[in-house]
Formats: C-alpha cells, sequence, structure tokens
C-alpha cells in the first residue's frame, strides 16, 4: 500500500462529511462537534476505498485471489493463498 | 459483503414503521432482530458447510436464490405480516450486497445457474481470517461496505435517532 493512500483518504473524508453536511444537515438540528467527529471518522472507510482506487496495491490482491478457487473441498484456503502468493515470488525472481 | 450486512440490517429496521405499516417502530428490538436475522439468512449455508451437513460449493447457492428467498420470506409473512416485509426486503437486499462480488449469485435457481456479479471485487470464500483479510485488502469493500455504515449514520441523523435525539 502506498504511504500516500490513507492522506488521501484523509482529504476524502473531509470532503464526504462537508458535502453530507450540505446537503443533510436541517437548520433547527445543527450537527454538533461530536456529531461531525463521528462523521468524520464513518466517512473515512468508504474514502479509504476510494482512495485505494488510486493504489496498484489492492488490484494485485484482487487479480491474487481471482486465481483461486476456495471452494474445492479439499483444499485449505490459506494454503491455496500461500501457493499463489509463492508463484508471483518465483515469477518475479525470473 | 461481510461486515457491511449488519449496516444494511440496521438502515432497513430503520425503516421499520414504513415497512410494517406503522405496527413496529424504528430500530425497535423487534425490528432490529427480524431485520438481521433475514439480511443473515442466506449466510447460514456456512454452518452447514462448517458443521459438515453441505459441501464448500453449497455457499452462495440456493440459499442466494430468489425463490428461495420469497418463500422464506412468506412463511414468515405467514408468523408476522409486519415481520414479513422487514424479511423481504433485508433478504433481497442481501443478495444485492453479494452481488459485486465476483463468486456471483445464481439469483434465478432452480430455473437458471447463472451467476450473476458486478466483479467488483473478487470472492475470498465464505469464512476465517483468509477470507476477511482478502476482503478488506480489495478497494470496492471498503467503498460500499464503508459507505453503508455512513448510509445508516446519516439516516440516524435524518430520523432523530440517537445520537441525534
Amino acid at each position: 500500500m502506498l504511504k500516500r493512500t490513507p492522506i488521501l483518504a484523509l482529504i476524502f473524508a473531509a470532503l464526504m462529511s462537508a458535502l453530507i453536511i450540505f446537503i443533510f444537515q436541517v437548520d433547527a438540528r445543527p450537527f454538533t462537534k461530536g456529531q461531525i467527529a463521528m462523521l468524520y471518522f464513518f466517512s473515512f472507510f468508504p474514502s479509504m476505498g476510494i482512495a485505494m482506487l488510486f493504489d496498484p496495491f489492492p488490484k494485485k490482491v484482487k487479480e491474487r485471489y481471482l486465481k483461486i478457487n476456495f471452494y474445492i473441498q479439499e483444499e485449505d484456503p490459506a494454503d491455496q493463498v500461500a501457493k499463489v502468493i509463492a508463484e508471483e515470488e518465483k515469477e518475479k525472481g525470473n | 459483503m461481510q461486515l457491511g450486512h449488519v449496516a444494511v440490517a440496521l438502515t432497513i429496521a430503520s425503516f421499520a414503521p414504513e415497512l410494517s405499516g406503522g405496527q413496529i417502530e424504528a430500530l425497535s428490538l423487534e425490528s432490529i432482530l427480524v431485520a438481521i436475522f433475514a439480511h443473515e439468512f442466506p449466510n447460514f449455508d456456512g454452518f452447514l458447510i462448517m458443521s459438515g451437513l453441505a459441501p464448500k460449493k453449497f455457499h452462495c447457492t440456493w440459499s442466494h436464490s430468489l425463490i428461495v428467498g420469497f418463500l422464506a420470506g412468506l412463511i414468515t409473512w405467514f408468523i408476522n405480516p409486519a415481520w414479513g416485509y422487514i424479511f423481504w426486503l433485508s433478504i433481497f437486499l442481501h443478495y444485492l450486497a453479494d452481488m459485486p462480488s465476483s463468486v456471483g449469485i445464481p439469483i434465478f435457481l432452480p430455473f437458471s445457474k447463472k451467476r450473476y456479479t458486478f466483479n467488483l471485487w473478487a470472492d475470498t470464500g465464505y469464512f476465517g481470517w483468509v477470507s476477511f483479510k482478502g476482503t478488506y485488502q480489495q478497494s470496492w469493500t471498503w467503498i460500499l461496505e464503508g459507505g453503508a455504515f455512513l448510509v445508516l449514520y446519516v439516516r440516524l441523523y435524518v430520523i432523530g435517532f440517537w445520537p441525534f435525539s
């Protein structure tokens, strides 16, 4: 994961929180500071996902898991993942 | 979807008055229990697999078909019509929430075995640490599952529920 990804997420979360307040806040019931802090906290999670779209690591993980069929009865999921990672390392070495 | 199911179920419970014709209060214990039970119902196939009563490949098959969801909702509706509508919405939204996974959902079983998927994230299995870790290393799970919790939080504000009461 790139170092910039969580930083980008923090920025996106601030923008998302501001947008939500702009759209949903009712004048009679303004958000308190604590509620805004919680809104920022909850905005962070989807923002992290958006930031991860610009990071190559999650794409690599998706490609890795797409190679695995987790519904083979005899196989252990942890072993299957380890096997694919070992193959990736081997390819990198070549 | 994994943790996000809880947020979706609680959001559905917040619509309990609209779904039950005013018979059940929003986010009452009754609405939460019905919504969570119904929303998690399709994943109970995992218990059958873990107890050795079904093979691994049974996951996301019959339990995720529209006809099973409809019949389970119908039984619930006969027990209590107010629960029935919450059950139907909960179970059908479970199918929708699972469709971004690459494993796909055979929603038209037994008429068609075709699996429908938005293919936003790779399937990581049905249970355990490998499944959990793999799920949350992918971007769209954060967007949609995190988004589900954010929608719930905004919904609590809109209806003036705690922490906004």
